[in-house]
């Protein structure tokens, strides 16, 4: 249902070309439904780029986003804000509504969108459940919460409005590394218990391979190698590869042995 | 909010009170900022009082020969006394008249007509004190010649008008350079006090004897005449009738040495102008006027609400229009930068001059003087309302983008409430600024706490400057502290303790 259809982003300035940035190269990508994806790599080779066209906070210059042949298009905002509501987007820092309680932040959508509050509210504490998040929290301001119950909250937020997929960007990246392989633990749980589709970015080999079936091992804006843990660890594509899987093994031992095996 | 709705909203508002504030069925007399205009003014209400059933106003102190006589022309006057000098080589200048025309003819086509001479003739002149003209052997102007390095300290008006300093130096050949503005009735302490060496004087000013000025002679005759007379509107007699025939009194009525003893209990005494103009009518004319001086209390009172009053309406209009200009701004980067620019020139525009460049569109009181603050406070509200929106992290616009919120939801639920604390330092910054900029309004009959310290200043009476100045004080110390109270009213306990940007 998600696809990015040979994407190119460019940064840069507006009238000299030479000194652009391309941020993305042709990227084609069908995200395998009901099934996590993880784009990963090292910083600066688009990773985040590719997700943020996915959700249409980034427009492509060549190619396109799209859900079920359904263009995600920045220049329409009418068309884009009714395929964002099938999307839930989280961001490295959760980017809470800092005015606002966790409650508020989570409600506010589905509360704009007029949807039945006795639902809503019913989803809320499934929500609540599934994240292990402690409800007399709720009414706390993000301010008042610890790094991971915001990311909770965020998760939270994103799959209010109930969306067929679920894009996140770095979510546990400016978590300390307890309460990560915690969260870890629980965003696999969650993922599970969902079925949605999901696409995951991280910088991490053992993060992606823990949380997600497929991976998508990305350099300078282009896709290096596709598959799972073991692909990428045993049939390497090119050197690249195997240079960025040894670097992080060591990590990578030290997680979950269940996926280093 | 949709950002265009509301300026609509702001102008339509404006206009609706422009026209509210139309005046009513009344004769309104205007003044100048020095004690024997505001006799003359005192007397002519006094008199069209007696004379006709209109309700009759006395603008007193208002700022300047060009506030009033555009005030005239534009009908927010109908009489003000004024001097043929000044009516010729002034307020007539820029229409080169004909020397040999007289004023009747010269005023008859703006519709104004004269009354008088009056009887005396207020010529400038230069004095200084008598122990320094004999030192330096100074009896005529052109003694002055001999002496370039006095300091000369001229009244404001003499220092711009035509027919003053710029003339006067080319006339006489003066050396001196050190010459600058001053207030004029501040001009006769700092002379007596040997701070500056010489000043124009009216040559009815009381001051002359009661400070034993010398008077240099003016023997090239380069000052013209300066006989007082009083200018009205043509259709005067339409609206009151028996106004100008009650006007025309004045013709003859007081000679100089009786204006001299006026002043002399005007500004010396202090005995009230409408005091002073009462017994002036009832020993001359036989007319008996009734004046009801208001206690120091009830006039602070009442200006302290005219002056709460610009502040509000002008702060309010402001943000109507200032917090969409602001999201714009942070919208549009480009379209931006010009909104800043343009609001941040107007700030840069002299309080005064903003107050006279009111006159030709809104006229004289209320109205420029809330336009005037208006446009002053646009520049804080704008400037804050972008810097709290752009300053909005990346990650929190993003979310509240990619969730799928529509604009108006975003900007009410989300970048309004976040930028608000910002915004409400921007509203309460131009609040500030205008309670001590609202001052000036006096100078345009907008009335306001500036008017006991115009009165003060003509008076050189420190009380009642402070009667102005320590209400004015107050009221900004009660505004920042009502805002500081709003500021922590309105934060959401999630914004609170954070670092105000």
């Amino acid at each position: 249902m998600l696809r990015l259809d040979r994407v190119s982003v460019r940064f840069g300035h507006r009238t000299k070309p030479d000194e652009h940035v391309r941020a993305l190269s042709d990227i084609g990508l069908d995200f395998a439904p009901g099934q996590t994806t993880a784009l990963i790599g090292p910083s600066g080779c688009g990773k985040s780029t590719a997700l943020r066209a996915l959700v249409g906070l980034v427009a492509p210059d060549q190619g396109h986003a799209a859900i079920d042949g359904q263009t995600i298009d920045p220049a329409q905002p009418e068309t884009l804000r009714r395929l964002r509501r099938r999307l839930g987007y989280v961001i490295q820092d959760g980017g809470l509504f800092p005015h606002m309680t966790a409650r508020a932040n989570i409600r506010l959508l589905p509360d704009l969108l007029k949807l039945d509050p006795a639902e809503t509210a019913r989803r809320l504490d499934h929500l609540v459940e599934l994240t292990r998040f402690p409800p007399d929290a709720l009414d706390r301001f993000p301010s008042e919460l610890s790094g991971g119950q915001r990311q909770r909250v965020a998760l939270m937020r994103a799959l209010a409005h109930d969306p067929e997929a679920l894009l996140l960007d770095e979510p546990l990246g400016a978590l300390d590394p307890l309460i990560r392989a915690d969260l870890q633990t629980d965003l696999k749980a969650i993922f599970a218990e969902l079925g949605k589709t999901v696409v995951l970015v991280t910088h991490d080999l053992a993060e992606a391979a823990f949380l997600a079936e497929t991976l998508v091992l990305m350099r300078d804006g282009r896709i290096v190698q596709t598959g799972s843990y073991q692909d990428l660890a045993e049939s390497p594509a090119e050197d690249f590869v195997r240079e960025f899987v040894t670097a992080q093994t060591a990590r990578l031992r030290a997680l979950d042995g269940s996926v280093a095996e | 909010m949709n950002p265009l709705r509301c300026v609509s909203l702001t102008v339509a508002s404006v206009l609706v009170l422009a026209a509210t504030t139309t005046r009513a069925q009344e004769l309104v007399v205007g003044s100048k900022q020095f004690t024997e205009s505001v006799i003359l003014g005192d007397i002519a209400t006094q008199l069209l009082r007696d004379a006709t059933d209109v309700p009759v106003t006395h603008q007193r102190q208002l700022g300047g020969s060009q506030v009033l006589f555009q005030g005239l022309q534009r009908g927010d006057l109908d009489a003000y006394p004024e001097y043929t000098g000044t009516i010729r080589y002034e307020l007539l200048a820029g229409t080169d008249p004909d020397p040999a025309a007289s004023l009747e003819d010269l005023l008859r086509p703006l519709g104004l007509g004269i009354v008088g001479p009056i009887g005396f003739n207020n010529t400038y002149a230069l004095g200084l004190t008598r122990e320094a003209a004999e030192r330096l052997n100074a009896h005529t102007i052109s003694d002055l010649r001999n002496h370039p390095e006095l300091a000369l300290r001229f009244s404001n008006e003499f220092m711009d008008r035509a027919d003053g300093w710029n003339a006067l130096r080319d006339a006489y050949q003066l050396p001196q350079t050190d010459v600058r503005g001053i207030e004029h009735a501040l001009a006769y302490v700092a002379l007596a006090n040997g701070q500056i060496d010489a000043t124009d004087l009216y040559s009815t000013d009381a001051e002359i004897a009661e400070y034993d000025l010398a008077v240099l002679e003016d023997d090239l005759q380069h000052f013209p005449r300066y006989d007082a007379v009083l200018l009205y509107r043509l259709d005067l007699d339409d609206r009151a009738p028996g106004a100008i025939a009650a006007l025309q009194r004045f013709a003859g009525a007081i000679d100089e040495a009786s204006m001299i003893a006026m002043n002399r209990r005007g500004k010396v005494e202090r005995v009230p102008t409408q005091v002073v103009a009462r017994d002036w009518l009832s020993t001359n004319l036989d007319v008996n006027a009734e004046i009801r001086v208001d206690s120091a209390f009830s006039r602070v009172l009442r200006h302290l609400i005219e002056h709460t009053q610009m502040v509000a309406v002008s702060l309010l209009a402001a943000i109507a229009l200032a917090v969409p200009l602001g999201v714009v701004a942070a919208r549009r980067r480009v379209l931006g930068q010009g909104i800043l620019g343009v609001v941040g020139i107007l700030q840069t525009v002299p309080a005064i001059a903003m107050l006279v460049f009111m006159i030709p569109l809104l006229g004289l009181g209320f109205m420029p003087a809330v336009a005037a603050l208006f446009l002053y406070s646009l520049l804080p509200v704008v400037r804050n309302t972008h810097a709290g929106l752009v300053g909005i992290p990346q990650s929190v616009r993003d979310s509240a983008e990619a969730l799928g919120l529509p604009r108006g939801a975003r900007l009410r639920r989300i970048e309004l409430p976040l930028a608000g604390r910002s915004i409400l330092a921007g509203v309460k910054t131009a609040a500030v600024i205008n309670v001590g900029t609202a001052t000036l309004g006096a100078f345009i009959g907008a009335g306001g706490l500036g008017q006991p310290i115009v009165t003060g200043l003509r008076l050189q009476d420190t009380g009642l400057i402070l009667l102005g100045a320590l209400p004015a004080a107050g009221l900004a110390i009660v505004v920042q502290l009502l805002f500081d109270g709003l500021e922590r009213l309105v934060t959401p306990r999630g914004l609170r303790g954070q670092q105000h940007k």
